[in-house]
């Protein structure tokens, strides 16, 4: 048999709209941008110059100085010791809300995928049902139904959220369910639960980080909204979200408030699109 | 009664809302220590058959007939009975080791999982039985094997520790699903040389798959030849050799390449085999047969015994007789 040498600039060197190099470089910067993040919310009493419900009548509305950095809020709030004492709740929000998605999906996207059928068709219609609506009016209504605020709103993006995991999985359960060695294990008489979870999850573990790391980032978008709508966190905690709503108030007199805590929640967001899609990309089949 | 008796098994593949049929009425017998050959090309049902008689098929798939292995109606296993089956007397190998082998987990692993969770022996007496498994199908460094990941190893030491997996059970009855294809003819060889010393030892029933006339030949007492999903011809290996019975069997061995007299163009028979939707009335090879009369193309033929032990699917077997000696 002859040997195959791909030449450069064929097929197997088919240009991207993105190289692969620039997609892994990306996935770093958001991962740093993650732990910077993460690190000021662990350590917020020590970085913060003010405790962030320090009220100084004093000195409401004020435009950055040296002694409030990003200024102050309408009650005298330092806005930068808001910002770092926000990013706790903020974060900690979307890590539950994928916590909780990801321990609900996950299996219901197994059996799903892996006993096919009757079950894949009803929970597939399930998530369709779901999908369906737009995700903050869902939270709306299941906020409006019991009490706002931070549990509430964490539980109903997190039921949201399910359908978009479950799906991940289902579709990559399929393909690895239709390999030789789940054959070959099923035909030794191991059970359907040791084949799904000692051989078919470990393999799909990476698309399912890579799938909860995006997810993250929409969870704290969403959550951001459902607290400036007043539904989420409650002022005046500190928050991204409760932030963006008080300030919107004084948007044309001082806009530092809502400038600070939408770039702030802007660039999170990013962050967690960056690492995902390169989590994906790395560990995606091709 | 034979140990594994397969009588008019018939298998249908679900696809685009209708079923297509790839197994249409096969029966065989397989006794205990007997090796037989299940020769057909790709597409001819072979594979299907043996799926059938271990019940892997894709989702959807329906077979009806009866499989008896050792008294054990297979077909009406419950679930947990089937898996019962399954762990202690049955057992198959696949064609492509690297692919049938979850690759993260040690080859050790592979062994010991079956042997501990599924055959219920402790740890240290798990781990010694692996390792003298590995030692029965040929492997010098067992220990090495044991610790190393598929991927450390070649296909041909993979097929090995595969084998050594179906021995784990203890089982009665082998498939084995090409067990060859996917290595090199040299490893190949190996392979079938473990195959034919566990047969003289353990006394197992294996039946063996394969797309090549001659390998079976060097192994199997007896060969089947399928043909759009049908088992065809069945007789001892001699005897397809010698004296074919069917036009598809002689056809196949009129196409050989020959070391002794050489052409320059192989024989080939004419035409290709139907896909399974594609099968026509009649007999399914009359369209391609040298030797086809009307009534090969009205109803299809049944397996008749020309004589003791061979046994043919075609109308006309009898008077061909002298015609499809090779």
């Amino acid at each position: 048999m002859a040997t195959v040498v791909p030449a450069r600039g064929g097929v197997a060197y088919r240009r991207r709209w993105i190289s692969r190099a620039t997609i892994r470089k990306s996935g770093l910067l958001g991962g740093s941008i993650i732990l910077i993040l993460i690190v000021v919310a662990v350590l917020a009493p020590l970085l913060a110059p003010y405790p962030p419900n320090a009220i100084q009548f004093l000195h409401t509305l004020e435009g950055p100085s040296l002694a409030h950095l990003l200024g102050t809020d309408y009650l005298g709030r330092d806005i930068l010791s808001r910002l770092i004492f926000g990013a706790r709740l903020s974060l900690l929000g979307p890590l539950l809300v994928v916590g909780i998605s990801t321990a609900v999906g996950v299996p219901l996207g197994l059996l799903g995928g892996y006993a096919g059928g009757a079950v894949d068709m009803i929970l597939g219609r399930v998530y369709d049902l779901l999908l369906g609506f737009p995700p903050l009016l869902l939270a709306i209504a299941a906020v409006a139904a019991f009490s706002p605020g931070f549990t509430t709103a964490v539980l109903a993006i997190a039921i949201i959220y399910v359908p978009l995991l479950a799906r991940v999985v289902r579709s990559a359960v399929i393909v690895e369910r239709n390999k030789a060695y789940v054959d070959a294990c099923k035909v030794r008489g191991f059970r359907a639960s040791r084949i799904v979870f000692g051989h078919v999850l470990p393999v799909i573990v990476p698309t399912i980080v890579a799938q909860a790391t995006l997810n993250f980032g929409y969870a704290l978008l969403d959550l951001a909204g459902l607290a400036f709508l007043g539904l989420g966190v409650q002022p005046p905690t500190a928050d991204w979200g409760v932030m963006l709503s008080e300030g919107r108030k004084f948007i044309l007199l001082a806009p530092e408030e809502v400038l600070a805590a939408s770039v702030t929640i802007a660039v999170a967001v990013v962050a967690f699109n960056l690492l995902g899609d390169a989590l994906a990309q790395r560990y995606s089949s091709s | 009664m034979s140990f594994l008796r397969v009588r008019n098994l018939v298998t249908e593949l679900r696809d685009n809302g209708g079923y297509t049929r790839v197994v249409r009425d096969v029966s065989l017998d397989v006794e205990r220590g007997e090796f037989v050959g299940l020769v057909g090309e790709s597409g001819s049902g072979k594979s299907m058959t043996a799926r059938s008689i271990v019940r892997l098929l894709p989702p959807g798939a329906k077979s009806r007939g009866d499989v008896v292995l050792d008294g054990t109606s297979i077909l009406d296993l419950a679930p947990s009975q089937l898996r019962d089956v399954r762990v202690h007397r049955m057992s198959m190998i696949f064609q492509d080791p690297r692919a049938s082998i979850d690759p993260l987990y040690r080859c050790g692993d592979h062994l010991f999982d079956a042997l501990h969770n599924l055959m219920g022996m402790k740890r240290v007496a798990a781990r010694r039985r692996a390792l003298e498994l590995l030692t029965d199908v040929g492997i010098a460094d067992p220990q090495w094997v044991y610790r190393s990941y598929p991927d450390e190893l070649s296909g041909g030491m993979l097929q090995r520790v595969m084998i050594a997996g179906a021995l784990a059970s203890e089982a009665g009855f082998l498939i084995a699903d090409e067990p060859t294809t996917a290595l090199d003819v040299t490893i190949q060889a190996e392979i079938m040389a473990i195959l034919e010393g566990l047969r003289k030892e353990k006394q197992l029933a294996t039946l063996f798959i394969t797309h090549d006339l001659e390998l079976a030949s060097m192994i199997c007492d007896r060969i089947l030849v399928m043909y759009a999903g049908l088992i065809v011809e069945g007789q001892t290996t001699a005897g397809i050799f010698t004296t074919p019975q069917h036009p598809y069997t002689a056809g196949l061995l009129r196409a050989r390449p020959h070391l002794e007299h050489r052409r320059d163009r192989l024989e080939v028979i004419p035409g290709r085999p139907p896909r399974a939707d594609e099968v026509p009335d009649g007999c399914p090879f009359s369209p391609r047969c040298a030797f086809i009369k009307p009534e090969c193309t009205l109803r299809p033929p049944a397996v008749n015994e020309v004589s003791p032990g061979r046994f043919s699917a075609c109308w006309r077997s009898a008077e061909l007789a002298d015609r499809l000696t090779p």
